[in-house]
């Protein structure tokens, strides 16, 4: 049942942070996690069952899981004491709105591969779906700081350096390729 | 024990993925319309008996379309006095095309507008030539006028010549633009120089300074001019549809996308080549996700889809390595996703040594090497017309 209570997390994250969860829990929900995402991946977008990619997927989960936890807590540490266990702890709770997301998600790609630029409003209904969980995950993971003693402005300003850090890395990314003509934001020319 | 509310919402959750996801898991649906085919490349003189062996072996191989080859620079043409082009030599298309066209086999006619050699256009200079990267490459401008007069007059040319003629009802489509240059740096490739220094991926279709710099100007006159072009086909051969054929990588860049979609409206059919085993393994999904992405956004432009060419990795003609259980699949998710046909690259070799082939125009036979591979394709062509299982 304890398991169940982390990945029930993204509905009653104050009681999953409560919860005397150890790390093999987190562990086994984030299995879980991984396994959902490996026959996603094969299911909506290739209408069979590759077992290979279910099994790799698992530790492709668990490893953004580890390297976003370690970029949080490092943001974090700087005007905290929180530990990284506990940093692994509610990224582990805020890794299961993977759940949802794959539910959103799963009529579209079934349907369009990922392409991005289909789906009625063009873009709008991934963006819209990567958006909101994206805004579910990142609450949670601002919740968890605050459960475990951050200051409210400095969790709020380890989301934001975070948030800009991922964004400024694509556009430049971008730009790169493209020799300064092409921004990420030209994505929504395709919509 | 009893379950909260959070529990139960995630239990839901869990139940509504796992029904959705069982949902994705179908058989493939069989679309006995699909035709199927084989590219065919001709690229020097060959004798009236090799070109009815080879219309004879297609037959054979169950080849309902054949992508037939041509480059214009076999069309020999010439500079008139009075500076237009003309003096063209039909007879080695009519030598390959008409043995094809009388065993019931349609046509999709390749004219090759590509680089200057596959053109050879008599009076090219320098300054015809696109600058991309800072330096002139061996490809005719889109933009410049004297290299739109050749391809458009060549056209009409071919359309004219056929009009009302045996061959003409077989010639079920013109490709205007095989997988043009202009597109093949966008992706996420990065380009690396011959120094190995790696550049940006992105360079605009044509660099020269007396074109406008403006990356949307340049797609808008490239896109007019295609349908120029289709205008001057459908003058003579009303039937004939006109295509523009996309390499597989052009969905992986923004502004290849917009390319594309601006060509894509001027004609009736779209190609796109996918060499699936190009992503990551066989026994995985991302083919498969990277073969239906392409054809959904080729859907978007509503027009119907041809797989011009395919086979297992275009890095590895060289080489053996087609699982011999690809075909079949491919055929099948072809037919699945709404693709109106598939023609395989490539049923004849032409001259490179080793280049992946089914059939050696020299030796008239399918070599012994080929035969596992040759009869996989040709069953999975047979198999997804509804014949034998």
């Amino acid at each position: 049942m304890r398991l169940l209570r982390i990945l029930s997390g993204i509905f009653e994250p104050k009681r999953a942070f409560e919860a005397d969860t150890d790390f093999w829990e987190i562990l086994l929900a984030l299995v879980l996690d991984g396994s959902l995402v490996g026959l996603w991946l094969s299911l909506s977008l290739a209408h069979r069952v590759f077992l290979k990619v279910v099994v790799f997927a698992i530790p492709v989960t668990v490893l953004a899981w580890a390297i976003i936890s370690a970029i949080l807590w490092i943001l974090a540490r700087i005007r905290s004491k929180i530990k990284l266990y506990q940093v692994l702890r509610i990224e582990g709770i805020a890794f299961q709105a993977l759940i949802p997301c794959l539910v959103l998600l799963t009529p579209y790609t079934n349907a369009y591969g990922l392409d991005i630029s289909r789906y009625g409003g063009g873009i709008l209904y991934p963006l819209s779906v990567s958006l909101l969980i994206l805004s579910w995950a990142l609450s949670i993971t601002y919740l968890g700081f605050r459960h475990f003693k951050v200051s409210p402005r400095w969790s709020l300003g380890v989301l934001i350096a975070y948030m800009t850090s991922i964004v400024l890395g694509a556009e430049i990314f971008m730009r790169y390729l493209s020799a300064g003509h092409f921004s990420i934001f030209d994505l929504l020319r395709l919509a | 024990m009893t379950m909260r509310k959070g529990e139960f919402l995630i239990a839901l959750l869990l139940s509504i993925l796992l029904i959705e996801l069982s949902l994705c898991f179908r058989p493939l649906e069989k679309n006995l319309q699909l035709k199927v085919g084989y590219n065919v490349i001709i690229d020097r003189e060959i004798p009236q008996e090799k070109a009815e062996l080879l219309a004879k072996r297609l037959k054979e191989a169950n080849c309902e379309v054949a992508k037939v080859w041509l480059p214009t620079r076999l069309l020999k043409t010439k500079v008139l006095d009075n500076g237009e082009y003309g003096g063209w030599d039909f007879s080695l298309y009519d030598r390959v095309l008409e043995p094809i066209a009388r065993e019931g086999i349609e046509i999709i006619l390749e004219p090759v507008f590509r680089s200057a050699g596959d053109m050879n256009i008599p009076d090219l200079r320098e300054d015809m030539l696109v600058v991309r990267g800072g330096k002139r490459v061996p490809f005719p401008s889109l933009l410049h006028p004297r290299v739109r007069e050749y391809i458009l007059s060549t056209l009409e040319a071919i359309s004219a010549h056929y009009a009302k003629t045996e061959i003409g009802e077989k010639i079920v489509a013109i490709d205007i633009l095989n997988e043009p240059y202009i597109f093949n740096f966008g992706g996420l490739s990065i380009l690396v120089e011959e120094n190995h220094r790696v550049v940006p991926a992105f360079l605009m279709p044509d660099e020269k300074p007396d074109c406008n710099q403006d990356f949307y100007w340049q797609v808008e006159k490239i896109a007019e001019f295609v349908g120029m072009a289709s205008d001057r086909i459908k003058m003579h051969l009303r039937g004939t549809k006109t295509m523009v054929v996309a390499d597989g990588g052009f969905f992986t860049f923004p502004p290849s996308i917009a390319l594309h979609k601006a060509l894509w409206e001027k004609v009736d059919l779209i190609g796109i080549d996918p060499y699936v085993g190009s992503f990551a393994g066989y026994k995985n999904p991302f083919p498969w996700f990277y073969y239906k992405m392409l054809v959904e956004q080729a859907k978007q432009a509503s027009k119907p889809i041809w797989v011009t060419e395919w086979n297992w990795d275009a890095a590895w003609w060289y080489e053996w390595t087609m699982p011999l259980d690809f075909p079949k699949e491919f055929v099948e998710r072809s037919a699945d996703y709404g693709v109106e046909g598939v023609c395989f690259f490539l049923f004849n070799s032409f001259g490179k040594p080793g280049l992946f082939a089914l059939y050696d125009l020299e030796g008239d036979e399918i070599p012994p090497e080929k035969l596992e591979i040759y009869e996989a394709v040709k069953k999975a062509y047979e198999e997804i017309k509804g014949g034998e299982e």
